[in-house]
């Protein structure tokens, strides 16, 4: 699967910085004997691409302002293209001091963090993406979510993003579940004076 | 109960069922290697994927194929290959369920999961392996490229396939953080596996969760290029609809299972901090500041949505040159743009339903 938008700017123009940093990251293992060539001629090839990919943005955007911006558009006095380079960096450093701030103490979600799901629906006919008698789009896609509007207020969206959902890390796994449904089921049975399953 | 339809040998169910072998740390050039193949209606697809598995130059010790509740025969065409062919007694709901059906069943140290319409290259597992030399690696996974490339989806999901796994995936496995190992095709070692529970069915991408879930636990994930697969992509708007809904609510579900476990590996983290901005500042971008200013300043912002055309073409051009696909690349370029038009509105309805609406996907929609 993927994740995100693949070729939208942001990570692309993350992952050209990442290339651009790559030789800084690889003195080090360097240094200690732990690289070789073929991380080098990856390293080669992957900066030959990203500075391809960096002039090809450069010229594109040298053209398209020409055509379609005014002339000369500046942010803060520099040049627009500088600018969001500049502007996605203090992005990303911002992003990750954040992240020092949540607390440290990690705990693996073991449970199902989400409600048990139903029988698959698997692939079926062709259907619609919208019926056409069901008024516009947009009344469609909103009229698919009855709890619009009717949910009582729960905290802000990022406050309802942060908490973590009540049952994480609380419910038992399903094969924990049954075994213990077993074990618990044998255990009332013993003591109901019953006997114990014999092998067949 | 289990119902083992096939067995290649008289005595490989017992040994699925009841032997006990060493697992965690087995040599790479000497660990035994089972396939786990989900399958579920995919009698048109299935043969093909079991033969290129028995084509393998290293070929996998078992081959496991779950059929689950297939209606189609599917069971029956791989049994008569000479697959191992499990069935559970009700369809498992997911992929990640017939996967776990399976899991119980392996005994071997390395286990590859392979889609059930998913041919590999017949160098693939002995490309792979290598990769488990660090005995920190716990999965590897390789490069995807849409088998038919005919209709403006696949020819999009190809572009997008060479763009990502050409540039990001490398980049990314270059810092040691691999966003994903490919559901499709992966190799896990047995050990790491079990100790993260398998495949996760808490969120829509049992591959993405687990991933994560290994990178929680101090294991390591590799991205092998070489290493080539070919999964049947879906070939029209209502399963490629399907498959960008699942693939977008589990990313949001992913981040929101893990983001406690992700914030502490900084370059992960930065990844998917940044294409969850990207998801919803470009999707806002495509579907309304682009068509506001089209409308109110110029046309010409309309080139807004293939400007970058330039940037993508340089890795995906260079990775078709190396295939000598270099034609089909420039022909399929202009769908890459319609089928990210697409994802971005299924992104941000994602966003919307998981994070706002709090309406999770809970029912898994097979799309391909």
């Amino acid at each position: 699967m993927g994740a995100g938008i693949p070729g939208t700017g942001m990570a692309t123009l993350f992952y050209i910085i990442s290339v651009f940093l790559m030789p800084l990251r690889e003195i080090v293992p360097t240094l200690r004997g732990q690289s070789s060539w073929a991380r080098w001629r990856l390293i080669a090839r992957h900066l030959v691409m990203a500075l391809a990919m960096t002039a090809a943005a450069y010229g594109t955007y040298r053209y398209v302002a020409d055509e379609v911006l005014p002339p000369d558009t500046t942010i803060g006095g520099v040049s627009a293209l500088a600018a969001t380079v500049v502007l996605f960096v203090v992005y990303l450093m911002v992003v990750n001091l954040l992240a020092l701030l949540v607390p440290g103490k990690v705990e693996l979600p073991q449970s199902k963090a989400f409600p048990e799901r139903r029988r698959a629906v698997r692939a079926e006919g062709p259907a619609p993406l919208f019926h056409p008698h069901r008024g516009t789009v947009l009344r469609q896609w909103v009229s698919t979510h009855p709890r619009v509007g009717k949910q009582p207020h729960r905290g802000t969206v990022l406050r309802q993003w942060v908490s973590t959902h009540p049952r994480a890390g609380k419910q038992p796994l399903r094969h924990e579940r049954e075994s213990t449904d077993q074990s618990r089921v044998q255990g009332t049975d013993q003591m109901a004076g019953s006997s114990p399953p014999s092998r067949q | 109960m289990v119902n083992v339809v096939s067995s290649p040998t008289s005595d490989i169910e017992e040994d699925l069922l009841y032997a006990p072998r060493a697992l965690a740390e087995a040599d790479w050039r000497t660990g035994t290697l089972t396939v786990i193949v989900p399958a579920y209606n995919e009698a048109d697809h299935i043969a093909d994927t079991v033969r290129s598995l028995q084509n393998q130059t290293r070929p996998p010790d078992v081959i496991i194929v779950v059929d689950d509740f297939s209606d189609d025969g599917t069971g029956e065409i791989a049994a008569a290959l000479g697959a191992t062919v499990l069935r559970p007694p009700a369809n498992t709901g997911s992929k990640a369920g017939a996967q776990n059906f399976a899991l119980e069943h392996v005994w071997t140290a390395f286990i590859m999961i392979l889609d059930a319409d998913t041919t590999l290259a017949p160098d693939a597992i002995e490309k792979t392996l290598p990769a488990f030399e660090d005995p920190k690696v716990a999965a590897a996974c390789g490069f995807v490229v849409p088998r038919h490339v005919h209709s403006i989806w696949e020819r999009g999901r190809y572009v997008e396939y060479l763009f990502a796994f050409s540039f990001h995936k490398q980049v990314q496995d270059f810092y040691g953080r691999p966003l994903i190992s490919s559901g499709c095709f992966s190799v896990y070692r047995c050990g790491p596996l079990r100790q993260a529970g398998g495949w996760g069915q808490r969120t829509m991408a049992e591959d993405m969760d687990l991933t994560w879930t290994l990178y929680e636990l101090g294991y390591r994930v590799r991205f092998i290029p070489e290493s080539v697969s070919y999964p049947v992509e879906p070939h029209d708007l209502n399963f490629i609809r399907k498959q960008l809904t699942r693939w977008s609510h589990a990313f949001v579900q992913n981040v929101r299972v893990h983001w406690r476990g992700i914030v502490r590996m900084p370059y992960l983290f930065s990844a998917v901090a940044v294409s969850l901005s990207d998801a919803v500042l470009a999707s806002l971008v495509f579907l309304m500041g682009l068509p506001l200013l089209a409308a109110l300043v110029s046309p010409l912002f309309l080139v807004g949505y293939v400007v970058d055309a330039p940037v993508i073409a340089v890795p995906v051009l260079i990775a078709a040159a190396r295939r000598g696909e270099v034609m089909q690349a420039l022909t399929s370029l202009p769908a890459f743009f319609v089928l990210r038009l697409v994802n971005g509105y299924l992104l941000l309805k994602a966003l919307v339903l998981e994070l706002v609406l709090r309406r999770p996907l809970i029912t898994y929609e097979k799309g391909h």
